[in-house]
């Protein structure tokens, strides 16, 4: 049977994008309830949301409806009067303050104008510059085997030192968030000495990848420590974490150990995310592919992909739950996926995925659970979001982040 | 239509700026006139309602003239009035309660990442090499065809109801559909859409 191209497109397009009339309608605001959950359903599917993204692009280019002539030098009239009245207004205002020649009489027209004043600028919490954040200052650090510490998106002569440090023919500062020890295994592993180590820290707000030098690569969330050393012995890989990573491990016989304050996780080959911060009360192994082996408190647990382990210190007791392991762990590619979670467990990872300090003063109940996708890029697209689904209000104060109640 | 305004005098967007500041009306005007339609369309896309459309750009030029004094625009104009209009927009949505269908399901996020134009995006489109490929392609499409396809793949609507507002039978309708994506497929390759 002869397929045309055009057919096997049109059965293609159509099994992954059931209907362009819900897009559209989506796109239009005008998709009910029921759509708006098909539609989110059908959107967490990669390729449907880059499908979705093209379509968006189409819409937006063919769907301008600008304004008529008639329209905008109706605007224009309407605007220029507005500030023509505005300009009476102030002539006034000043003409008055002018004349009133008694105190009191000053005083009063004062608190007019004080009013008047006032209810010009109030309600601008809405415009607020986002520039205004401060964002967290500390800078990513590495640490050498000689106790030295450097920046490494920092200055040029760190560069310098950080590919005297990487040695290879190819410039291991591949890209600027990056750092690559994957050539040393010929540099070194000749000169069988005792492993020399390096350590990296990654501030709030900052994301880094690291590639070990048998070629796993570590994507480390922000707030991390991840010690390894520049080049693997033949025996073990062995690394020290404290803090959140997404390990990539190339498939070798020997071992590939990650230990934090109370987990070893031991693998040959496979990726897993490992969040195992001291001072919080959980610790977690979430399995992507391949199998991973936790040992704990003397409870050692093989867990499967798509399964999360995770161990309360408090109650001291590990258990397994099955998982979306791709969603929970789309932080390496810049995109926090945050799931039943609280208010303030919310705002506090939020706080350390954009490096900016949040102050909650709002009453929103712990019992409330929140779902959200954050995207790396964009505080802004954040903070609305949560304002609109918490039913609050947000400001910027001396580069603070202030959450209060909608009133 | 961006510079065939007589006041070269606001070609540097720094005396511009300090026009504005100045509270010079001409200033004002060359600017309404210069962003309006486009603003407007934006705004359109993201409300899908005319009176809140113009009352949104409406208040984004009242507002900016009331602060004039203290305006402080770090990256440009332009990039300002888009931000504005989109802060607005997202405000009338809010008193509107259009997200609620969103809200209630835990979907906010996709509203806000996904599904709303946002203004760095919206920019971007404007200016871009994609947005002037698919119109022209389009563009270059029979009259009948482009407006059955518009129809369908923008407006969303299904064949047999295109069919019954035109006029037409649904077969017709099938064939202009191949013929639009026969075409759109060979000028724009790297699309999926096609």
């Amino acid at each position: 049977m002869r397929l045309t191209k055009y057919m096997f497109n049109k059965m293609y397009k159509e099994s992954i994008n059931p209907s362009d009339n819900l897009l559209s309608k989506i796109l239009s605001g005008k998709a009910v309830s029921s759509e708006v959950e098909q539609f989110a359903l059908w959107i967490k599917d990669s390729q449907n949301e880059r499908y979705f993204e093209e379509y968006k692009q189409l819409w937006h280019t063919l769907n301008s409806t600008p304004a008529s002539t008639q329209r905008s030098d109706q605007s224009l009239i309407s605007f220029l009067n507005y500030v023509e009245s505005s300009k009476r207004r102030e002539r006034f205002r000043r003409r008055v303050l002018y004349w009133g020649s008694s105190a009191a009489t000053l005083l009063i027209m004062a608190g007019i104008y004080m009013v008047l004043w006032m209810a010009g600028t109030a309600d601008d919490y809405n415009k607020l510059a986002f520039s205004e954040l401060k964002y967290n200052s500390d800078s990513i650090k590495i640490e050498l085997s000689d106790g030295s510490v450097i920046n490494p998106l920092s200055s040029k002569s760190n560069k310098s030192l950080l590919s005297d440090l990487n040695s290879g023919e190819d410039g291991l500062l591949q890209e600027i968030r990056e750092i690559n020890y994957l050539n040393r295994v010929k540099s070194i592993s000749d000169s069988s000495d005792t492993l020399r180590y390096n350590a990296v820290t990654i501030p709030p707000g900052e994301r880094f990848v690291v590639v070990l030098s048998d070629g796993t690569k570590v994507y480390l969330h922000s707030g991390s420590y991840l010690r390894y050393p520049i080049c693997f012995g033949s025996a073990s890989r062995e690394v020290t974490l404290d803090g959140r990573a997404y390990f990539d491990v190339s498939k070798s016989k020997v071992p590939f150990i990650v230990s934090t304050e109370d987990m070893k996780v031991e693998v040959l080959g496979t990726s897993f995310d490992v969040e195992a911060k001291k001072s919080a009360a959980k610790s977690s192994v979430i399995l992507i592919e391949g199998s991973v082996k936790v040992h704990t408190h003397g409870i050692s647990r093989i867990i499967a992909p798509d399964e999360m382990f995770s161990f309360n210190r408090e109650i001291r007791e590990g258990i397994v739950k099955i998982v979306d392991s791709k969603a929970m762990t789309q932080w390496k590619d810049g995109i926090l996926a945050l799931r039943e979670i609280s208010f303030n467990d919310m705002l506090s990872s939020l706080s350390t995925w954009y490096g900016v300090e949040i102050v909650n003063r709002s009453s929103v109940s712990p019992n409330e659970r929140f779902y959200g996708k954050f995207d790396r890029e964009n505080i802004e697209a954040a903070v609305k979001t949560i304002a609109l689904s918490a039913k609050v209000r947000y400001r910027i104060e001396k580069g603070k982040l202030i959450i209060v109640d909608y009133k | 239509m961006q510079d065939n305004t007589p006041n070269n005098f606001f070609s540097s967007n720094k005396t511009l700026l300090d026009a504005l500041k100045d509270g010079k009306e001409e200033a004002y005007e060359y600017i309404f006139l210069k962003y309006y339609t486009n603003l407007y369309s934006y705004a359109f896309r993201i409300l899908n309602n005319e009176s809140d459309t113009k009352e949104c750009i409406q208040s984004t030029f009242c507002h900016l003239w009331d602060i004039r004094k203290s305006l402080n625009i770090n990256d440009s104009l332009k990039s300002y009035l888009y931000r504005s209009v989109y802060n607005g927009c997202i405000d009338i949505i809010r008193k509107k309660r259009v997200l609620e269908k969103y809200e209630e399901k835990g979907f906010l996020d996709i509203y806000m990442y996904g599904v709303v134009q946002n203004p760095e995006a919206e920019i971007k489109l404007q200016g871009s090499e994609t947005r002037k490929a698919v119109q022209n392609s389009i563009n270059s499409l029979p009259e009948r065809c482009r407006e059955i396809f518009i129809r369908c793949r923008v407006m969303g609507y299904s064949h047999a109801e295109i069919a019954s507002s035109l006029n037409i039978s649904v077969k017709t309708v099938e064939n202009q559909m191949t013929i639009a994506l026969t075409k759109l497929r060979e000028k724009l390759k790297n699309f999926i859409l096609f």
